[in-house]
This record gives structure tokens, sequence and C-alpha cells, in this order.
């Protein structure tokens, strides 16, 4: 059984899998797509990826591909914490320019699923992370954009001191929301 | 071997098999991989269609899981997050020359190498390290009603295990499987 829960914006789905204890450890069904597809998401992954951040407070984002080749992300953590943000880039929606957040941990199991249409990132809170994440799109660095992490108007209660987050110069020179052409 | 943008897919001697290693591109930051990409496996003939994962998690060296299979046989990408295991294979495609030959390798999160293998093999594995990580794809959602298994200290099977029975832990369930001869007979039939 995986538990979803919609979030504020309810296209956003907080995902928990039951754990199945025994001696020898833990069982986990990550991800099941017949449960995806009973909440209304239906889209196939068709890559995964895997992170392995060294430091605390290394902030990955926010990230996100230009239709044709907008991706959904299936994120979760097996090693260690991280605070993850999906950022509602969709013109016309309601919540556009609002933000989900949620700590994902390897004690907690959570699974944050971010549709397209949303901007995603994350910051570490322990050393040695390691982030998965399915994609329904593949990698395609051509319609690579991004959205600046620390623009005030986005909100973001990130749960380290600003000063503590190291965002590589890459990330640090994307485009507030106010001067983004959002593709979608 | 077939190399792509970002993994190499080696045939192993069991056809339907493949050990599979992903390219590690690293950074100040740390470092990404690609752990699975649909269209590079595709096009290298690694053909599953994935619709569910599970991952393990197991603090103790010398456990065991397997060797299991299920009454329509899935394919299955395997893959050592964390951790250390020693992964066996065993082909049960009766029709198969390889029919009851195993393929054993240790994968680890050190090596990044993954295992793929289409429809028709039981799989095991023995966990190295304490905190291993498994995470594995499969083409079909599980259904436990369909569960089989061999012992995975079968004789005929004969699999190297690098640790001492006695430093290997196994739940009842599996250490209650069928020997080969059944399960190898039982397959024929069901064929």
């Amino acid at each position: 059984m995986i538990a979803v829960e919609p979030q504020r914006i309810a296209e956003v789905l907080l995902l928990t899998p039951d754990a199945f204890p025994d001696a020898r450890g833990v069982l986990v069904e990550t991800y099941r797509a017949e449960t995806l597809a009973a909440a209304g998401f239906d889209q196939p992954f068709i890559q995964e990826n895997q992170s392995f951040t060294r430091r605390r407070g290394t902030l990955r984002g926010l990230h996100f591909q230009a239709p044709p080749a907008a991706q959904a992300k299936l994120v979760r953590v097996i090693r260690g914490a991280v605070f993850d943000v999906a950022v509602d880039l969709r013109r016309s929606s309601p919540t556009f320019g609002q933000v989900v957040s949620a700590e994902l941990s390897t004690e907690n199991r959570r699974q944050l699923l971010v549709p397209e249409g949303f901007a995603h990132g994350f910051v570490t809170l322990t050393d040695d992370t390691e982030v998965i994440y399915k994609l329904t799109a593949r990698y395609e660095p051509a319609a690579e954009r991004g959205l600046l992490w620390s623009d005030p108007a986005l909100g973001i209660e990130w749960p380290l001191p600003l000063g503590q987050i190291e965002a590589n110069p890459r990330d640090s020179g994307f485009p507030i929301l106010a001067e983004l052409a959002s593709p979608f | 071997m077939m190399e792509t943008a970002a993994f190499q897919f080696e045939q192993q001697a069991l056809q339907g098999l493949w050990l599979v290693r992903p390219k590690r591109f690293t950074d100040a930051r740390g470092f990404l991989v690609e752990a699975y990409n649909r269209s590079q496996f595709h096009a290298a003939g690694l053909g599953a269609e994935i619709v569910q994962e599970n991952q393990s998690f197991t603090p103790q060296a010398g456990a065991m899981r397997g060797l299991h299979f299920l009454s329509r046989p899935q394919a299955k990408h395997i893959r050592v997050p964390a951790g250390r295991v020693f992964n066996v294979c065993v082909d049960i495609r009766p029709a198969s020359p390889t029919f009851g030959q195993s393929h054993c390798m240790e994968l680890s999160a050190e090596s990044g190498e993954q295992v793929y293998f289409d429809a028709g093999f039981a799989h095991g594995v023995l966990i190295l390290e304490p905190g291993t990580v498994i995470a594995y794809q499969v083409d079909g959602h599980f259904d436990p009603s369909r569960q089989h298994g061999i012992r995975w200290d079968d004789p005929d099977l004969a699999i190297p295990w690098p640790l001492d029975r006695a430093d290997i832990q196994i739940s009842e369930k599996d250490a209650g499987l069928p020997l080969w001869r059944e399960a190898s007979a039982m397959l024929r039939v069901a064929r």
C-alpha cells in the first residue's frame, strides 16, 4: 500500500509507501503504476536518476524542462534527508507561483510527485545525501530552464538559514519568477 | 558490449541477462547518475516495461533473500544504491540451453553496477554489508499468491555463496522452498 495525499496544489502528491519489516530488515514497494493511476497520474516513467550530495545545505534547483520536453518527477531519498520544493509555473493556474514543500527522508519514506508545469529543487539536510527521482521525459539539455531558488516572491520557508545554503553558479544565475517567461 | 550516452550494457553468458554500468557524472557537489533510461535500455535490447519498483533495506550482513520467482516470471532491473550484495540469478526457462545455470556477481553502491534480466530467472541476494539498500524495478505488479522459489543452498545449483552457512540468516519461508529437482520438474510441466 502507498498512501497518497494531494497537497495544497492538488496535482502535487505526497506518497508514503508502507514498510514491511521482518527479522532481516524492511521491504518497501516504492512505486506502483496502478496506485498513481488511481490517483489520477498515469504517465509512464522512462528514466531514473540518482544524485549523491556530499554536504548538508547544498541546493540543487529550481529546475524544469520546457515543453515538449517537460518532465514530471517522482522524488525519493535513500540516504539522509532533503527539503523538497515544487513551484507552480502554469500561467493559467490559480496557484501560479505558489509552492509545495515537504521533508523527504530515509526515515519517513515520503516521496513527492512533481507534475509537468512545476519547477523542482531541494536542499540537503544531511551530509552524504542520496536522492532518486523518476522522470517521464528524457534529459534534454536544450530544454533545461531554471528559477532562482532564493527569489523572495516565492516565500519558500527553507529550513536552514539562507547563509547556510550553497548553490552552484548556474543555479544562482536563474531568473526570479517576475522575470521568468514561463513556457507552461 | 553495447554503449549508449549514459550506460554500458554487457550481455552475460545466460541469454537475456545483462550487466549494466551507468556512467557517473561528478562535480564539486557530488555526483549524478542516470540509474535507468527506458529508451537506452530498449535500444540495447533490455525491453521490459517497468510498472513497479521495490526497495529493501537490510541492517545486517549475512541476511539472504531468495531464490524467488513468480508463476508468470518477471523481468527485473536490480541495483544497490547503498552497501554491497552477492546477486544470484538462475535460468528457469525450460527451453533455454542454460536451464538451471546460475549467474553470480557482487553488486555495490561503490561500483554502481546493475543487473537486468528478461522474464525467466529466479533471483536471490545475500547481503554483504550492514545497511544495504537494494532497489529493483519489475515489469508486473507483485502478486503474493503467485510467489514461488527454490532453495538457496540447493546441491544441484551449487551456488558459490561467499559467506559460511553459519553466517547466513534466512527466513523460515525461504528455508522451506523446494529443491531445484522439484522446482525444475514443475517448470517443465508448466511449460
